[in-house]
């Protein structure tokens, strides 16, 4: 009796578990091929049978909710074609899912992934080249639709390996009534933005004494503001072998334009934490925040009268090719590698999937992202964005460099600037002989794997 | 045909299995579990150690033998080698640090309560509430307190004319501050072991030093101490092993700065085991190091508590 208790229950946990781990059916699935191919008839997806597509992120922030509504739509635009079941987590335990589970064949049919791991997850082979999909597929994926420097970044070995979505950068944010009270004007260079910090400052002062003029957290987003410093002073973060190149008079003039708005311009305070910058901005006690441009949603909501400038020429005073360069990442889409050959609807839908998303980007956009489609970026709603343009030209925005250790070469120097930023008497060239020094054993170790 | 001894012996061990199958039944869950979430991954960690192994690509995975250990111990040329000579040395640093504040001041305010003043029991519930919320929500509160340009501690400092105190990006405050919150943390635990273990001594013997004319200071060094030798014992071992385990107040409160001076193994591990540029064999590699020497020193902890107890 007890035995029978027992195998019904193991069943009926069976059955239980069967139906939370299957997709919710549909109710085009539920429907006959008839149905289907009817269907298919006023569509361009060439897609024969309805197709649920596992799509991960790691868009939780204030610009998950934007994605959300995004892939709400695209369900809503292709019901009896493809379904979009959207798994989302923070960015660290994001990558470890990719790293554990795409090798056991449980990865994602589609994922987002940040531009500057995309050549590295392709060394790896964890994720797959597309150009197949692209040709497969019966939408037109063209890459003269979208941002060239930001797409060529997609390919490793001559094969692409993914779609960006959008461009996000930092910028200037700036109270206008702070500006405007003390008879100033934007800010287009360094010395104007200084004098400007330094003038404010100095009125607020009078009643507020913990107003600053560009108070900057030495932890973040100072690996931005460092990158984008580097490019500025004619710098790069590696060579063509993929060695550390920040070792360089470029890599010491960038880390001291960073620091010297702390240490000799005194602009900002000492020993600020992370987002307490943004907090001093937030809250009327600040002229100047640099930020990236997906907190954009975070400032809108103070309701504060803001606008943005570009990070352009603010980290040199000589004329360089490169000093309106500002470091720009991607969000872009790529294709784990699967367990078993993934079929022609599959690829026809994912490469439906991406092309929607990229030209439906405008919504996106909402979120702080600069739309990487042409397409997008060319539709009035985009053109409507009131603070998008300040955070630059397109032309001026730069991705990493590529390298599928370009993490290893580069990311050491990043706990080096919060050291600058948080010691008066810090030592650049100390600084960054450590960590090119960890980088080349970092380099030496993954190479010879 | 049987012989009697033989009879005897079988019948002994079905009367012994019979006594032990209850015992053996409510055990062998725990003993499932136990196994299924600390043997088996115990080993299974042992064997990564022992590979360079591909996350990636299982069937990549090599056999190196000692090669991860002798990485992180002795090759100076690996970055893996000041990875975990910092990392340990720093886990060290807030062992040696904290573990005798962690027991003394607990065993203070044991003292105070077992005294039962008026609203002893108010504090005591006090004392102990922090022990039950995570650690984000500890760190959360305590940032707050410790930032520099607006924190509460900062502030009130300013208001009396005084400077700022660098908290959380200056030595040794950093530490200091780590010290402070992990104090503030997990005292309650202690507290309430040695609590109990006060409660157990005999207030005769209590009398007796008093009638013979000892002090306070005496009689706590000769009666109350020894008498809590076995929560001592329970006491400085978890309080040693979880100092060891540091993770979340440095990797929240400081992130490992200023220049790495907090960041601790538990910081090094985790990112090699998970990260995008995971080696598990290497972070298996120190995590079984860092095993041997938390068990050598508990050994040696227990050892020497059970002679001072005996």
């Amino acid at each position: 009796m007890n035995k029978k208790y027992v195998t019904l229950s193991i069943f009926g946990l069976f059955v239980l578990s069967s139906c939370r781990l299957a997709p919710a059916p549909s109710s085009s699935s539920s429907s006959s091929n008839d149905t289907l191919s009817s269907s298919n008839g006023d569509s361009n997806t060439g897609i024969t049978e309805k197709v649920s597509l596992k799509y991960w992120n790691s868009l939780t922030g204030a610009d998950g909710g934007m994605m959300r509504q995004l892939v709400s739509n695209f369900n809503q635009a292709h019901p009896d074609q493809i379904e979009i079941i959207e798994t989302y987590t923070n960015e660290i335990d994001y990558y470890t899912n990719i790293n554990l589970l795409v090798p056991l064949g449980r990865g994602p049919d589609v994922a987002i992934m940040h531009s500057y791991l995309v050549q590295s997850y392709a060394n790896s082979n964890l994720i797959v080249p597309i150009d197949d999909y692209i040709s497969n597929a019966a939408v037109n994926i063209n890459e003269a639709d979208y941002i060239s420097d930001v797409f060529s970044s997609m390919y490793f070995e001559d094969k692409l390996y993914g779609i960006p979505l959008d461009l996000h950068s930092v910028g200037i944010y700036y109270n206008v009534d702070l500006l405007n009270k003390y008879n100033l004007s934007v800010p287009t260079n360094r010395a104007e933005l200084l004098s400007a910090a330094k003038v404010v400052q100095t009125g607020e002062k009078a009643t507020n004494n913990n107003f600053w003029g560009l108070p900057i957290s030495q932890v973040w987003p100072s690996e931005w503001i460092y990158t984008t410093a580097l490019y500025q002073n004619g710098g790069s973060e590696i060579d063509a072998l993929g060695n550390p190149a920040f070792n360089s008079p470029q890599g010491i003039a960038a880390m001291k334009a960073v620091a010297d708005l702390i240490h000799v311009d005194k602009v900002s305070p000492l020993n600020l934490s992370v987002d307490q910058d943004l907090f001093l901005f937030q809250t009327g006690q600040a002229l100047f925040h640099i930020q990236g441009s997906w907190m954009l949603n975070s400032i809108i909501e103070t309701e504060l009268n803001f606008d943005v400038i570009p990070l352009s020429r603010m980290f040199t005073t000589t004329q360089t090719a490169t000093q309106d360069q500002v470091a720009a990442r991607s969000h872009s889409f790529v294709v784990p590698k699967q367990n078993r050959a993934v079929d022609l609807n599959k690829q026809r839908a994912i490469m439906t999937f991406v092309k929607y998303m990229g030209d439906n980007s405008s919504l996106w956009a909402t979120a702080g992202q600069i739309p990487a489609s042409n397409i997008a970026r060319a539709t009035p709603e985009y053109g409507l964005l009131p603070y998008h343009p300040g955070f630059g030209k397109v032309d001026d925005f730069r991705v990493a460099a590529q390298s599928p250790y370009f993490h290893q070469a580069f990311s050491p120097i990043f706990s080096r600037i919060t050291g600058a930023l948080a010691n008066p008497n810090y030592n650049a060239q100390a600084l960054i002989d450590a960590a090119e020094e960890e980088a080349l054993q970092l380099l030496a170790d993954i190479r010879s794997q | 045909m049987m012989t009697l001894p033989r009879q005897i012996k079988r019948n002994r061990f079905i009367r012994l299995l019979k006594e032990h199958i209850f015992a053996g039944g409510m055990l062998a869950p725990y003993l499932v579990i136990f196994s299924f979430f600390f043997i088996f991954p115990f080993i299974y960690g042992l064997m990564i150690s022992f590979f360079n192994w591909n996350l990636f690509y299982p069937e990549e995975t090599v056999f190196v033998g000692f090669s991860n250990f002798q990485t992180i111990l002795f090759n100076r040329e690996s970055i893996f080698f000041t990875y975990f000579w910092r990392g340990f040395f720093n886990t060290l640093t807030f062992v040696v640090i904290s573990v005798p504040l962690l027991i003394a001041i607990p065993l203070l305010f044991a003292i105070l309560i077992d005294l039962q003043p008026k609203g002893f029991r108010f504090f005591r519930t006090i004392l102990f509430m922090p022990t039950v919320l995570s650690i984000a929500s500890v760190v959360l509160v305590w940032k707050w307190q410790f930032y520099n340009n607006g924190g509460f501690i900062n502030a009130l400092l300013v208001q009396f004319g005084f400077e700022e105190i660098p908290f959380l990006v200056s030595q040794p405050w950093a530490w200091i501050s780590v010290l402070i919150v992990t104090i503030w943390w997990t005292m309650g635990t202690n507290m309430v072991i040695l609590g109990a273990g006060l409660k157990n001594i005999d207030k005769a013997m209590y009398e007796a030093a008093a009638i013979d004319g000892a002090s306070y200071v005496q009689t706590m060094r000769h009666i109350t101490l020894p008498s809590l030798a076995p929560q001592m014992f329970i006491v400085t071992i978890t309080t040693t092993l979880g100092s060891f385990g540091i993770f979340g107040q440095t990797d929240l409160l400081t992130n490992g700065g200023p220049d790495f001076t907090t960041q601790v193994l538990m910081m090094v591990i985790r990112p090699l085991a998970f990260g995008p540029n995971a080696r598990p064999g290497i972070a298996t590699a120190m995590a079984i190091m860092m095993g041997v020497v938390m068990i050598t020193l508990s050994i040696f902890q227990a050892r020497y508590i059970r002679s001072k107890g005996e």
